[in-house]
């Protein structure tokens, strides 16, 4: 039990990354950790060791999104636009402008896409365990990312543009 | 999983393409689809867009990790409300791990990922050797053959000298760096105009470890990482990420033989 704990801890870097590409806003995506961190506790015993801990507590955490999601939507409480893309602080101009816009047009995906793709994003589990994490078959989860990032390309001006200049070579 | 990507021959599926863009490919279709891509000019432009979105979006997850001070680190085992389960559970945790969690949340503020440790270290390194005109390195390319047996030997792994003739960048040298108190690599490299690319390699404690290959900026360096059975890699230098992930690929590939 104690090394459980301790792995438990241990993945709390995981987590925030994870929460941070979630929610919009610092506190929020804290809020969510600290929930998840509570709700994993609560159900430790219901852990199996022989799964992966950390799929069991993406899963975790997206749930209570979930839950929250509904909430909100429930309440019709309304995101001001200054929670709606909030980049950290990063070094440059270039890289915040850069980031916003790709988060801005994230959080207008659909969100069953939008789930997939953040999840996917944040490189912390391979496409089967992220398949686990929210539930869903392997083949649905590719399907859905590839939808997720040609609309993406499509809302980010990407298609048929500079097919010149960013080609990998 | 395994009717997805079990396919080591045959034509490249759009699944690879995602998986190729996400570093989850199988390194034996890497080359198939590498071929595919440069075939295919429509699907590297799918791809490099894929990443370009990827890439904002881990630097918005790593600046979380990156930016936070270690009290609100540690404040997160604390209880906020009065509910009482919250209190329970968060109690527990404290007594389970005693008052050292204070410290070990600081702790994990401050070392935030080993694929982040080694881009600081890559970038360290550039910023360090870059302009150095008259020593930047210790062993020249001449003695390619010895700087690859003298790292070998004292990192404990085999070294390869990898080659990026082919994508303008002629080798300069290599030298011996400290990292963590171990022994770790450097080697530069340098295009037509001057531009010096730097390969940075250092052995990572847990002998598991893997990574997978990405690309960040730090000050005014491209980075790109990746940690694969043990042994920590960066590729870094004043590039965008187009430039420098075809080099931190054929590196890649060249130290998988």
């Amino acid at each position: 039990m104690f090394r459980s704990r301790e792995r438990l801890i241990a993945e709390i870097p995981h987590l925030r990354r994870y929460a941070r590409v979630l929610v919009r806003g610092e506190q929020d995506a804290d809020d969510l950790v600290q929930a998840c961190l509570e709700r994993a506790l609560r159900k430790f015993h219901l852990w199996q060791s022989d799964r992966k801990l950390r799929p069991w507590l993406f899963s975790i955490m997206h749930n209570i999104h979930i839950d929250r999601t509904r909430t909100f939507a429930h309440r019709r409480i309304a995101l001001s636009i200054d929670d709606v893309a909030e980049p950290s602080q990063m070094a440059n101009q270039e890289d915040r402008a850069e980031v916003s816009t790709v988060l801005a047009a994230v959080d207008r995906l659909p969100s069953d896409l939008r789930e997939v793709l953040v999840l996917v994003a944040v490189r912390e589990l391979s496409y089967a365990e992220a398949a686990e994490t929210l539930g869903i078959p392997v083949g649905t989860l590719m399907s859905r990312l590839n939808r997720a990032r040609e609309r993406l390309r499509s809302s980010l001006g990407m298609e048929g543009s500079r097919p010149e200049l960013r080609q990998v070579k | 999983m395994a009717g997805t990507f079990a396919s080591q021959t045959g034509p490249v599926t759009q699944d690879e393409l995602h998986a190729y863009a996400d570093d989850l490919l199988p390194v034996g279709r890497i080359a198939a689809v590498e071929t595919h891509l440069r075939d295919h000019p429509a699907d590297a432009q799918r791809v490099a867009d894929w990443r370009f979105i990827n890439a904002a979006l881990l630097r918005h997850a790593d600046a979380a990790v990156m930016e936070t001070s270690p009290f609100a680190m540690a404040d997160m085992l604390e209880p906020r409300s009065e509910g009482r389960w919250r209190a329970i559970a968060a109690s527990a945790l404290w007594l389970g791990i005693g008052i050292g969690a204070g410290a070990l949340g600081q702790q994990l503020a401050f070392r935030p990922d080993a694929a982040m440790r080694v881009a600081q270290e890559t970038q360290g390194a550039y910023a360090v050797f870059s302009p150095e005109v008259l020593h930047p390195v210790e062993v020249g390319a001449d003695e390619a053959d010895h700087l690859s047996d003298w790292l070998g030997k004292r990192l404990g792994r085999p070294i390869p000298i990898p080659s990026l003739n082919d994508l303008g960048f002629a080798l300069v040298g290599g030298r011996l760096m400290v990292a963590d108190g171990a022994p770790a690599a450097m080697m530069m490299y340098e295009n037509a105009s001057g531009g010096r690319l730097l390969l940075y390699v250092a052995g990572n404690s847990d002998p598991d470890a893997t990574s997978p290959m990405t690309f960040r900026r730090l000050e005014d360096s491209g980075i790109v990482t990746w940690i694969r059975d043990g042994t920590a890699y960066g590729v870094g230098g004043s590039f965008s990420e187009t430039e420098l992930m075809p080099a931190a690929q054929s590196i890649r590939a060249q130290f998988a033989v």
